[in-house]
């Protein structure tokens, strides 16, 4: 019976590890081409603060289907043990360069291999972290990736600023269910005196803010003082240009504040502040293929009024 | 079948350890793809309070503004990069009572409490501390192993629901300019 029962134990063991594969646990060894630590961290990290490194991870070349991994350092310069978590995090601002990632999107992507480590006292403990994206996207995942800014005209003393909808040639042309048609050519004064009227009248014209409820969050309304050249030169551009979605909002540039932002802006709102004072004429386009997430690191183990936690910055920028 | 078991105990439980080792589910971590490239600049962030890091805004008059020196917190700063920290509650402050909102605009209300912080960059008392993003900056384009100071002030509600003591938690977040 006991040779029995021996022998079940062994054919468990081997059955087990033939279904279990994808259960072990998997160090990720470094690759030739990608040192999973760096050689050097330049100026020594304090022994006795506590530290992560790297500040930022970049990513370039990424596309469907890819993975990319690093290794993110972190310090205990305390005595004692301590407990940490490593948690995905919305950016808070972005540079300009790269989109801020929707977390509901990006954040299945990513995976950390300790999410609540113990460090023991002046211990390094090296976290790998590793970022996977789809072989394919859904819809709603699709939908930060395909903004484009066609650009911004100056006519006269007002400010035209639209955007355009399209989608990276990678994606399922399903897609094309998300680039609506907006037929308006200015927001007439009396529908914006508040910033929920200026929302609603957008949605009723179908702009596509249902798709973005990030953009909704900071909206700021614009006043308009349309001429009627104005009307004329938008209209003749949305009668021309059939294969793309516009979406205009225009405003007289004197009546908005240094905190106000167009709709373009506010996918990027640190560049939408330097076109504003500095009347930039041309086109150019908004950072679609360049996104970002943080991971952040805190200390568990802190107490008062004031903590602290600190962020690596992971800069992603797909394949053209 | 007892007499079985007992006699079994150790190989029973090898066999149990066995099934739970292998089937235990953890993380499987996803190598680079070959024709993505990834790279970091050797770099760290680094940031701590020093003592004090507390502070008791006291018994507070409603709508009353209670403040830190400007220099009451300090920071230390021993980044090897440029940074930008933000400056955020946690959530709403807590009591044993019904608690005040953390207010987002900076202003005070019914059981709704602003905090304020006063920004080295701006020399000035106009940094909203708020609970919901876009968290405002504290320090930006900090120079590397820079440290700096701030205060914080509490502007109380304009009317209480009660007297209870209320807390919350106040957050910096540093990351690479």
């Amino acid at each position: 019976m006991r040779r029995i029962l021996l022998g079940g134990i062994v054919l468990l063991l081997l059955l087990s590890s033939c279904n279990s594969i994808e259960a072990l646990p998997v160090l990720p060894l470094p690759t030739p081409s990608v040192p999973a630590t760096p050689q050097s961290l330049g100026a020594q990290p304090p022994e006795d603060k506590a530290w992560i490194s790297p500040a930022k991870v970049e990513i370039g070349n990424f596309h469907l289907g890819a993975a990319a991994e690093w290794v993110l350092k972190v310090h205990n310069g305390k005595d004692s043990s301590s407990t940490y978590t490593v948690d995905y995090k919305t950016p808070n601002t972005s540079d300009g360069k790269y989109y801020v990632a929707p977390k509901d999107i990006v954040q299945d992507w990513v995976l950390i291999a300790d999410s609540s480590p113990v460090i023991q006292g002046r211990e390094t403990r090296d976290i790998p972290i590793s970022i996977k994206m789809p072989d394919k996207l859904s819809e709603d995942q699709a939908r930060f990736l395909f903004i484009t800014l066609e650009g911004i005209k100056y006519l006269s003393d007002l400010r035209v600023s639209y955007f355009k909808l399209e989608y990276p040639s990678y994606l399922d042309k399903n897609i094309k269910k998300y680039v609506d048609k907006v037929n308006w050519s200015f927001v007439p004064k009396d529908l914006i005196s508040s910033r929920t009227e200026l929302i609603k009248y957008l949605e009723s014209v179908g702009a596509p803010l249902k798709n973005f409820p990030e953009l909704i969050d900071q909206v700021i309304y614009a006043m308009s003082y349309a001429t009627q050249e104005t009307n004329e030169a938008i209209e003749k551009r949305l009668s021309t240009e059939s294969n793309t979605s516009l979406v205009y909002c225009i405003y007289n540039e004197r009546s908005i504040s240094n905190k106000a932002l167009a709709l373009r802006g506010l996918l990027n709102p640190t560049k939408q502040q330097e076109a504003l004072t500095s009347k930039y004429i041309g086109s150019g386009n908004l950072v679609t293929d360049k996104w970002e997430f943080w991971l952040v690191v805190y200390d568990k183990s802190q107490e008062g009024l004031v903590t602290v936690e600190m962020a690596s910055r992971w800069l992603v920028s797909m394949r053209a | 079948m007892l007499k079985f078991l007992r006699k079994n105990l150790g190989v029973l439980g090898l066999l149990v350890a066995a099934m739970l080792f292998f089937s235990a589910a953890t993380p499987v971590l996803a190598s680079t793809t070959a024709d993505v490239v990834i790279n970091a600049t050797p770099s760290f962030i680094s940031i701590a309070i020093g003592v004090p890091n507390t502070y008791a805004f006291g018994v507070v008059v409603a709508s009353s503004v209670t403040n830190t020196t400007t220099t009451y917190f300090t920071a230390t700063n021993t980044s090897s990069v440029s940074t930008t920290t933000t400056i955020k509650v946690i959530g709403d402050w807590t009591s044993g009572g019904v608690g005040w909102t953390a207010s987002d605009t900076g202003a005070a209300g019914a059981d709704t409490a602003g905090l304020w912080a006063y920004s080295p960059d701006t020399s000035t008392w106009a940094v909203i501390v708020k609970k919901s993003a876009a968290f405002n900056n504290l320090v930006t384009a900090k120079a590397a192993n820079t440290n700096f100071t701030f205060g914080l002030g509490l502007l109380a509600p304009s009317s209480f629901t009660d007297g209870q003591l209320n807390s919350n938690t106040v957050r910096l977040t540093m990351a690479a300019s």
